[in-house]
């Protein structure tokens, strides 16, 4: 407790300190009930036995209702859903404690590494979905630490501006090794599915691949809920945040290998689906303010949200399949440019 | 060594780069309770000698100590605990609200991974309105005057309960109302007990404020002495090798 001093509180009105506690908006409650109701109307959206909405009572009649809904679309759902949750999550807390809003979940060359990973095994004729998934996580993981080996070897700018050139110049390099392998894949039989996979698709969710990637996702997740408050502390100046005792170098890599290795895993399984983590905790903040406490949690839900929806459309609009990516690269522009044009988002100082 | 020093710096040295030292052999004790000002030309080392009194940087030689112990051999969230720094700027990526900017001066008082609680809001409302900003607590940083800013800033310093105070030109850049205001509370906060170390280049506060003033020139202490004692031209003048004059002019204090 702060001990008043003397001359100063006697030229205080008689304030009394009450509990100024925070007033926040339901954001987070709302979230989680449209994500509940989401989801349970997304198990029954679909082309089977028709396009749209299925009886529910289909479920206890038809085996095959009850095995596209159990087997097919709840394992995609809850695929979407950790996806969301994990691309909501690491975007919002990259983004403060880079002090830079303008980050992706991708960022420091994951996505393109895991891509590069992706497009590599499909050249190698790897036909195996975990050959893939695993050389995928592989590269990611790489992408990462060569982002930060290098960021360490640059005698350059402070610590923040040496990771994000070193994750430019990763991705960048993951990029055109994308590339090389598009330009040596067969293109009858390679290359449409590295094209479809850099696209980004929940098509392989299955029990199977979920159970793959829940660990790593689920640790992800738990380490940047709980680095909530200090991503607050890591996003003031370095100087300020050491002397509230906070150890910013370690902390901003606890926080970014987190945030990476949820994303690398995701994208292993799922592909490259971008904005998501953009723009989602752009919505949170205008809404709720840069408070970390509430920025966090409530991006991984309004992410989960946002894939759910995109996923919905992908598999139920048009008779065949839309990759994921597009729909949310889509709806995310269209968002970032309707935020932009109709809220101003401001840099405090 | 001082008995009643609660912060003491032996010999220390420091250098950017090997052929330019910025500090050298820089001892000084700072009691329980001191105010001191730090005094010089730009680029003598003030804000150096601030990070490493705060335990930012590490001297290339010599030592600091609190409370008789080596600085070094305190971890983070204990060293936190006792010293408070505030750098000279301070730039914000987001467009936080004044009380959970405050608030964050909590973290040393609370676990590593725990949210900030009803105490915690308590205190945070309590230092902002010590400076008379408790009707501020819900606007948003971005809402506030420069001057109102820096209030805010001292109040997050308040707000983490250390005894000692580093603040790296606190009055700098306000018009004369602000920096009264931001004198008269430094003022009650050295009156409560606090330890206040600070750098200025007004000469003016630093005598308002009293207590003890050092100027540095060089990397090394040209002077120290009583605050009162930078009225003397003489030693302004070898310091910041112009000559000064005392005229009766308009003054904030």
């Amino acid at each position: 407790m702060v001990d008043p001093p003397s001359s100063l509180s006697s030229h205080l009105p008689s304030h009394k300190t009450s509990h100024a506690i925070s007033q926040r908006s339901h954001l987070g409650v709302f979230f989680a009930i449209i994500l509940i109701a989401l989801a349970a109307l997304s198990l029954f959206i679909g082309r089977y036995p028709a396009p749209g909405i299925m009886n529910p009572a289909l479920l206890k009649t038809d085996p095959i209702a009850r095995q596209i809904v159990l087997n097919s679309r709840l394992p995609r759902i809850l695929g979407a859903i950790l996806l969301g949750l994990v691309l909501g999550g690491a975007g919002a807390s990259l983004q403060s404690i880079f002090s830079n809003p303008l980050i992706d979940a991708g960022f420091l060359g994951v996505s393109q590494g895991a891509a590069f990973g992706a497009a590599l095994a499909l050249v190698l004729g790897l036909r195996a979905y975990s050959g893939i998934a695993a050389l995928a996580f592989c590269m990611a993981v790489l992408a990462l630490a060569l982002s930060l080996w290098l960021s360490s070897r640059f005698r350059y700018g402070g610590q923040i501006l040496r990771l994000v050139l070193a994750g430019l110049a990763v991705s960048a390099f993951f990029s055109s090794l994308l590339s090389l392998m598009k330009y040596i894949a067969d293109p009858l039989h390679q290359l449409p599915d590295i094209v479809f996979w850099t696209m980004g698709s929940m098509v392989p969710m299955s029990w199977k691949r979920l159970e793959s990637a829940l660990p790593i996702a689920i640790l992800s997740l738990v380490v940047l809920y709980a680095m909530r408050w200090r991503i607050n502390l890591l996003s003031l100046d370095d100087a300020v945040a050491h002397s509230l005792g906070v150890r910013p170098s370690l902390e901003r890599r606890i926080v970014s290998v987190a945030a990476a290795a949820g994303v690398g895993v995701m994208t292993a399984v799922c592909g490259v689906v971008g904005w998501v983590g953009l723009i989602i905790p752009q919505i949170v903040r205008a809404v709720d303010g840069p408070d970390g406490r509430f920025v966090v949690p409530r991006s991984m839900l309004g992410g989960a949200i946002f894939v759910l929806i995109s996923d919905t459309i992908a598999r139920s609009v048009f008779s065949g399949e839309i990759p994921l990516g597009i729909i949310t690269s889509l709806l995310g522009a269209l968002s970032f440019a309707i935020l932009l044009t109709t809220r101003k988002v401001e840099l405090a100082r | 060594m001082n008995s009643e020093s609660i912060l003491s710096a032996c010999d220390i040295s420091f250098r950017w780069k090997e052929d330019q030292p910025l500090l050298e052999d820089i001892s000084l004790d700072v009691a329980r309770g001191q105010t001191l000002a730090i005094l010089g030309p730009n680029g003598a080392g003030k804000t150096t000698l601030l990070s490493i009194l705060s335990g930012r940087l590490s001297p290339r030689a010599g030592s600091v100590s609190l409370n008789d112990r080596p600085l070094i051999s305190y971890s983070a969230r204990e060293r936190s605990q006792l010293i408070a720094f505030l750098p000279q700027l301070e730039k914000l990526a987001f467009n936080y609200r004044v009380l959970d900017f405050v608030l964050m001066g909590r973290t040393p008082c609370m676990e590593v991974l725990a949210l900030p609680g009803p105490k915690d809001e308590e205190a945070a409302m309590q230092a902002l309105s010590l400076f008379r900003l408790d009707s501020f607590s819900m606007r948003n940083i971005g809402e506030l005057s420069g001057g109102e800013f820096q209030l805010v800033r001292i109040a997050r310093c308040l707000a983490q309960g250390a005894s000692i105070l580093i603040l790296d030109e606190p009055a700098s850049m306000l018009d004369p109302a602000h920096s009264r205001h931001i004198a008269d509370a430094l003022a009650s906060l050295a009156d409560s007990g606090k330890t206040i170390i600070y750098t200025t280049h007004d000469i003016e506060l630093a005598i308002f404020l009293g207590g003890h003033a050092l100027i540095i020139s060089e990397g090394k202490i040209q002077w120290i002495g009583a605050a009162g004692g930078l009225v003397d031209k003489g030693i302004l003048s070898r310091a910041y090798g112009i000559s000064f004059s005392i005229k009766q002019l308009p003054s904030a204090f």
